[in-house]
C-alpha cells in the first residue's frame, strides 16, 4: 500500500507538482496518465524523495528514506538503464544487487514460497500451469478474446514469475524476430499441452489421471512428441517425485524433483494436475537448454545459498535479456534498456513497483508481455504503479487510472470507467439550420455546443447517428466530421474521466492560503475525487475552517477544496482550491444582459438538476434536464440553500458532480464545509469527482444557443 | 536503547550497502584501472631522475642535516616571521631539499622528497577517483540508480569517501613499491651497487594517510565543485594544509601558514596563535567537508 500525501513539487518558482495526494492500493496496477510536462515523472522520484519537495509517501507507513531495505520493499524504474558505457547488462545487474545481497536469496525462497501457496490455492482452480515467462512471451500474439483467458493463466501462476532464483528456461531474443516467433510456437504448443493436460490429468478435482500411455506415463505426453529417451527421463522424474505427490512434503527425499520444481517455481502441490504442463519446458519443447545439463545437486545448493548470480539470470529471463547478458550498456536499444530498467526493477522481488513509463521503446508484444508482467505482479497481492502518456497503452495495462495535467490530480478513474466513459470525441456539424438542429440533437440526447460560425460540436452522439437525424428532419448539412478534443492523448482521458473539455482553460495559479491568485479571471475546474478519496484513506475527516474562512474573508466564494497537509501538524486537512468566476469578472468577457440571461437560466435549470447515480446516463440526464456547469445535485442543493449562482451560459457538464454517486463518508467529509460557506455567495462541492466546472466558454445548450440566435 | 536499534541498523545496513555498492562499481569500472596505471607508472618515471642521479654520484650522499622541529618552528615563526623572511625560509627549504643539493637520494635513500613523491602521485589519482564518483553520480544518470537503492544519500557519501581513502591508500603502497623497484632495476642495468633497504618497499605512514585522505578530500570537493579538476586541486591543497601541521613537517607551506595566522591574530585581536593555527586547519577542511555533504543531500540527481 502506497500513500502518497500532497506530493508538492516547486522548481524556480513554479509549480511542478501541487499537492498531489492518492494511494496505490495492493493487488492493483495504478496508472499515471499525463501529457508530456504532466508531472509523472517528478511525481515518481518525488515519491523516492529524488526530488526536493513537500509532503510525503508511505509505503507501508514509512517513507522511503526510512525503509531498511528499500530494493526489498520498492521495485523502481526511473529511466532506461544508464551507466558506464562499458559496464554490461549482467555487471549491471549485479551492481544493482551490491546494495543488498540478501535480496537475492530472499528473492528466490520469497518466490518459492510464494509458489507454493499460490499452487495450493490454485490448485483446483489453476487454468493451467503455463501461467510463466512462456505465457509472456505469447500473450502479445492472442487476439483480444485470448487475451483474457491469458491473463487468468498468468494470474494463476503468477507465484512462478518473480521469486524463482534457478533455472526459468531461456528464451531471449524478444527483439528477434525469429525468437519471438519461436516463443510464439512454444506458447501455442503450450496452450495445446495444456488444453490437453486439463483434458486428461488435470482434474478440476485434482484426482489423478488414469489415462496412460505405452510408458506408463499419462496420455497427454504424447502429445508433446517426445522420444523414448525423453519419456524415460520424464518417467524417472516422476518416479524420483514419488510420481504425484500430494504435497511439499512428499517430495522432500525427491531432491531432484523438488529442484525441478522450483526451478519452475512451481511447487508440487502443482504437479499433479498438470504435471506435464509444469515439466514442458524440459520435454515438451524438445530442446534443452544447458543449464539443464547442469547437475541439479549444483542447482538445490544454488537454491539454498541464493546466489546473486541466479537471481540475476532468473530476471533477466522475466525481461527477455538473457541472450543480451554480456552486452555493453552502449551496445543496447532503448528498448533493452527499458528492459534492463525492468529487471532492476525487479531484482530484490519487492512489494511495489514504481515504474515510470515502462512501455517507453518496447515494441507492440513487449507493450503486452509488460501487461501481462504487471498484472501477474499485481495477482500476488502487491501494488505496481505505472505512468505513461500514451492513452490506449496504458488503460491496457491498469486497473485504475489517475491523471495528471499540469502538475495537478485531476481525476481518477478505474480503467473500466474510463473505456466506458466518453471517448472524447465530439462531431462538428455545420449548418444553416443550427438553432433547429441543436433543438432536435437535445432532444435526440446529445449535448450541442455552438462553435464559430453556423457550427455545432455535438456529444453523445456519433456522426453517423447525427447525419441520420439531419437527414430525417430535412437540414442541410455542410459539414459533418468528428473532432478530438485535442492531440494530448492525455487530453483524451482527462475528457473521457472529467466530462470536460480538454485541459483546465487557465493554469491553476498558486492558492496560497486558499486565496485566489489575482488577475485569473476565469474559473478553473478541477475534479478532486483523487484528493478526497485519498483523505477517506487517511481517515481525516475534519476540515480546515480556517482555510475556508480565509478565501472567504478575501472575498472569495468557495467551490472546491482539495485535501493538504496543514503547515503545522502535517495531518491531512482540506483547503479550497479552485473559486467560482466573479460576476465582475464574467461581465467583462459577456454583455450584461447576456450575462443576467444566463445566469437566470442556469439557476433555474440548477434547481430542476436531476440526480444522476448511473455514470454512464450522466450526460443525457444532465443535457435533458438542463444542469447547469457548476450546479451538481450536491451543488443545486447547497445552490438553493446557499445561494449558488452558476456564472455564464449553461454548461453540461457531466463527470461526477453528482453527490449522490460519492459514498456517504465523503459527503459527512465535506458537509462541514458545505456548513462552512452555507452563507458564502458561492459555497458548494461536491465530492464526486468534478466540482462547480464553470467555464466562461464552456457548452452552451439548445435553448441558449437558440435564445441567442432569436 | 531498543529504540536506537533500527535506525542504527538501517543506518548501518545502508552504509555497507552503500560500500559493497562503490566496491562493485569501481571494480568493474575501466577507467579505475587507467587510474592506478597512471599512479604507478608515474611514480617510477619521477624515480629514474634520481635513479639516474644516483649513478651519476655513484653512491648515496651523505643524509642531509636535521631540521629543526618545524612544529616549534612554526609556532615561534607566528610571532616572528614577516613576509621576506618567509619567502627566504620556503626558499631555503626548497634549496636544501632539492635533489641536487644534500637530500638528493630520491626514493633510494630514503630522502624526504623521495618519500613524498609517490605518495603525492597516489594522491593526486585518488583525489581524482574521489571526484569522479561524484561525478558519476551527477553527469551521467548513474546517480538515478544510485539514490534509488541507496536513499540515504550520507551513507553513499561516507561510503564513496571511505573507498576513496582506501584506493589512496593502496595506491600509495603500490606507487611506492613501483618507484622502489625501478630504482633498483636501473642500478642494476646500469652496474651499480647500491644497497636499498627492503623497508623502503613500504610507504610511509604519513603518505598513505596522506593518499588516504587527498581521496576524502576529492570526494567532498568533487561534490561541490562539479569538476574533478577543481576537486583534485583542492584536495591536494588540503592535503598540503594538513601536512604543515604534521609534527617534524618540512612542508614548504609552512612559512605561508605561519604568516596567515600571524595576519589572523591581527585581524582579530584575542585569539591566541594556537587558537589562529587551528582555525586555520580546520576552517577549510570543515567547510569543504559539510558543503559537500549539503551538496550531496541537496543536489538534484538527473
Amino acid at each position: 500500500m502506497i500513500e502518497a500525501i500532497d506530493l508538492t513539487v516547486r522548481r524556480r518558482g513554479r509549480t511542478v507538482l501541487d499537492a498531489v495526494s492518492f494511494d496505490v492500493r495492493p493487488g492493483q496496477v495504478t496508472g499515471v496518465l499525463g501529457g508530456t510536462g504532466a508531472g509523472k515523472t517528478v511525481l515518481l522520484r518525488r515519491m523516492v524523495e529524488l526530488e526536493r519537495g513537500r509532503g510525503e509517501t508511505l509505503f507501508d507507513g514509512r517513507p522511503y528514506r526510512a525503509l531498511h531495505r528499500p530494493m526489498r520493499e520498492v521495485g523502481l524504474l526511473l529511466g532506461p538503464a544508464v551507466g558506464d558505457p562499458d559496464r554490461t547488462v549482467r555487471g549491471y545487474l549485479r551492481l544493482a544487487l551490491a546494495t543488498d545481497r540478501g535480496a537475492a536469496r530472499e528473492g528466490i525462497l520469497a518466490g518459492a514460497r510464494r509458489s507454493s501457496d499460490a499452487g495450493t490455492a490454485n490448485r483446483h482452480e489453476r487454468g493451467g500451469a503455463f501461467g510463466n515467462v512462456d505465457n509472456w512471451h505469447t500473450v502479445g500474439e492472442r487476439g483480444a478474446g485470448g487475451q483474457e483467458s491469458a491473463d487468468a493463466r498468468m494470474r494463476s501462476g503468477a507465484g512462478h514469475h518473480f521469486g524463482v532464483g534457478t533455472g526459468t528456461r531461456v528464451d531471449g531474443g524478444r527483439d528477434n524476430a525469429d525468437a519471438w516467433e519461436r516463443a510464439a510456437e512454444r506458447g501455442r504448443e503450450a496452450a495445446d499441452v495444456h488444453g490437453a493436460t486439463r483434458g486428461a490429468a488435470g482434474r478440476p478435482d485434482g484426482t489423478r489421471a488414469s489415462a496412460r500411455n505405452a510408458s506408463g506415463l499419462p496420455a497427454t505426453v504424447n502429445s508433446l512428441g517426445l522420444d523414448a529417451e525423453e519419456e524415460a527421463e520424464f518417467a524417472d522424474v516422476l518416479a524420483a517425485c514419488g510420481e504425484y505427490p500430494e504435497s511439499l512434503a512428499e517430495c522432500d527425499g525427491a531432491g531432484v524433483a523438488q529442484t525441478g520444481a522450483r526451478r519452475r517455481g512451481r511447487s508440487h502441490d502443482n504437479i499433479e494436475g498438470d504435471d506435464l504442463a509444469g515439466r514442458g519446458w524440459r520435454f515438451g519443447f524438445g530442446r534443452r537448454s544447458r543449464r539443464d545439463e547442469t547437475d541439479l545437486a549444483d542447482r538445490i545448493e544454488a537454491t539454498r545459498r541464493g546466489r546473486p548470480a541466479d537471481r540475476i539470470e532468473a530476471v533477466l529471463d522475466i525481461v527477455g535479456l538473457t541472450e543480451q547478458s554480456r552486452t555493453r550498456l552502449s551496445d543496447l536499444t532503448e528498448g533493452m534498456a527499458t528492459r534492463l530498467g525492468i529487471a532492476v526493477a525487479l531484482l530484490g522481488d519487492p512489494k511495489t513497483l514504481l515504474l515510470d513509463c515502462p512501455d517507453r521503446a518496447l515494441e507492440p508484444e513487449g507493450v503486452a508481455w509488460l501487461g501481462a508482467l504487471l498484472r501477474a505482479f499485481t495477482a500476488q497481492g502487491r501494488a505496481a504503479l505505472v505512468t505513461g502518456s500514451d492513452t490506449e497503452t496504458l488503460i491496457g495495462m491498469v486497473d485504475r487510472v489517475l491523471l495528471l495535467d499540469s502538475g495537478y490530480l485531476v481525476g481518477t478513474r478505474t480503467a473500466e470507467e474510463v473505456l466506458r466513459a466518453p471517448t472524447g470525441a465530439s462531431v462538428v456539424v455545420r449548418s444553416p439550420q443550427i438553432v433547429r438542429f441543436a433543438a432536435i440533437l437535445g432532444e435526440a440526447g446529445a449535448r450541442s455546443t455552438q462553435g464559430e460560425g453556423a457550427c455545432l460540436e455535438v456529444r453523445g452522439l456519433d456522426r453517423a447517428r447525427v447525419g441520420d437525424l439531419a437527414y430525417r428532419h430535412n437540414i442541410p448539412v455542410h459539414e459533418l466530421s468528428d473532432r478530438f478534443t485535442g492531440s494530448d492523448p492525455g487530453d483524451l482521458v482527462l475528457a473521457a474521466c472529467t466530462g470536460r473539455r480538454v485541459r483546465p482553460v487557465v493554469p491553476i495559479q498558486v492558492f496560497p492560503d486558499g486565496k485566489r491568485v489575482v488577475g485569473v479571471p476565469t474559473p478553473v475546474s478541477v475534479g478532486t475525487s483523487a484528493p478526497l478519496s485519498g483523505m477517506r484513506s487517511w481517515g481525516a475527516k475534519a476540515l480546515r475552517p480556517a482555510r475556508v474562512d480565509g478565501a472567504r474573508a478575501a472575498g472569495e466564494p468557495v467551490s472546491n477544496v482539495r485535501v493538504v497537509n496543514s503547515d503545522a501538524d502535517s495531518e491531512p486537512s482540506v483547503r479550497l482550491i479552485t473559486v467560482l468566476p466573479d460576476p465582475a469578472a464574467q461581465a467583462q468577457t459577456q454583455t450584461d444582459a447576456q450575462a443576467e440571461r444566463a445566469a437566470d437560466s442556469a439557476s433555474e435549470l440548477a434547481g430542476r438538476a436531476v440526480p444522476v447515480t448511473d455514470p454512464g446516463d450522466r450526460a443525457g440526464t444532465s443535457e435533458s434536464a438542463g444542469v447547469a456547469g457548476g450546479a451538481s445535485s450536491g451543488g443545486a442543493a447547497s445552490g438553493e440553500a446557499g445561494g449558488v449562482r452558476p456564472v455564464g451560459v449553461a454548461s453540461a457538464v457531466t463527470g461526477g458532480v453528482q453527490l449522490e454517486g460519492a459514498p456517504s463518508d465523503l459527503a459527512s467529509d465535506v458537509e462541514s464545509a458545505d456548513d462552512l460557506s452555507a452563507d458564502g455567495p458561492a459555497a458548494h462541492e461536491s465530492p464526486a469527482g468534478e466540482l462547480s466546472a464553470s467555464e466562461s466558454d464552456s457548452h452552451a445548450t439548445a435553448a441558449d444557443i437558440e435564445e441567442t440566435h432569436r | 536503547m531498543s529504540w536506537l536499534r533500527p535506525p542504527v541498523l538501517a543506518t548501518v545496513s545502508s552504509f555497507v550497502g552503500a560500500l559493497r555498492y562503490e566496491l562493485v562499481r569501481l571494480g568493474n569500472l575501466r577507467s579505475i584501472r587507467g587510474v592506478a596505471f597512471f599512479a604507478f607508472v608515474a611514480s617510477a618515471v619521477l624515480t629514474l631522475p634520481a635513479a639516474r642521479h644516483m649513478i651519476g654520484l655513484a653512491h648515496p650522499l651523505p643524509p642531509a642535516p636535521p631540521v629543526p622541529s618545524p612544529r616549534l618552528a612554526l609556532h615561534s615563526l607566528v610571532s616572528t616571521i614577516d613576509v621576506p623572511a618567509a619567502s627566504a625560509w620556503s626558499s631555503g627549504l626548497l634549496h636544501q631539499y632539492s635533489p641536487t643539493h644534500g637530500g638528493g637520494a630520491w626514493v633510494v635513500a630514503g630522502g624526504v622528497v623521495g618519500m613524498v613523491l609517490p605518495g603525492a602521485v597516489a594522491a593526486c589519482s585518488a583525489a581524482w577517483l574521489g571526484a569522479s564518483s561524484i561525478r558519476y553520480e551527477y553527469r551521467h544518470g548513474g546517480g538515478l540508480l544510485t539514490f534509488a537503492l541507496l536513499p540515504r544519500r550520507f551513507s553513499v557519501l561516507v561510503a564513496k569517501a571511505v573507498v576513496a581513502a582506501c584506493f589512496g591508500a593502496l595506491l600509495c603502497l603500490g606507487s611506492t613499491l613501483a618507484a622502489y623497484w625501478t630504482a633498483r632495476l636501473g642500478f642494476k642495468v646500469f652496474g651499480v651497487d647500491v644497497a636499498l633497504p627492503p623497508h623502503l618497499m613500504l610507504a610511509d605512514p604519513r603518505s598513505l594517510a596522506m593518499a588516504a585522505l587527498c581521496g576524502v578530500l576529492g570526494v567532498m570537493g568533487g561534490a561541490v565543485l562539479r569538476s574533478r579538476l577543481l576537486a583534485t586541486t583542492a584536495a591536494l591543497v588540503g592535503c598540503a594544509l594538513v601536512a604543515v601541521f604534521l609534527p617534524q613537517s618540512t612542508s614548504l607551506a609552512l612559512p605561508y601558514v605561519a604568516l596567515a595566522a600571524q595576519r589572523t591574530v591581527r585581524f582579530m585581536p584575542g585569539i591566541s596563535d594556537t587558537a589562529a593555527l587551528g582555525l586555520i586547519l580546520a576552517l577549510p577542511l570543515l567547510v569543504l567537508t559539510l558543503s559537500g555533504v549539503l551538496a550531496v543531500r541537496r543536489r538534484r540527481v538527473v
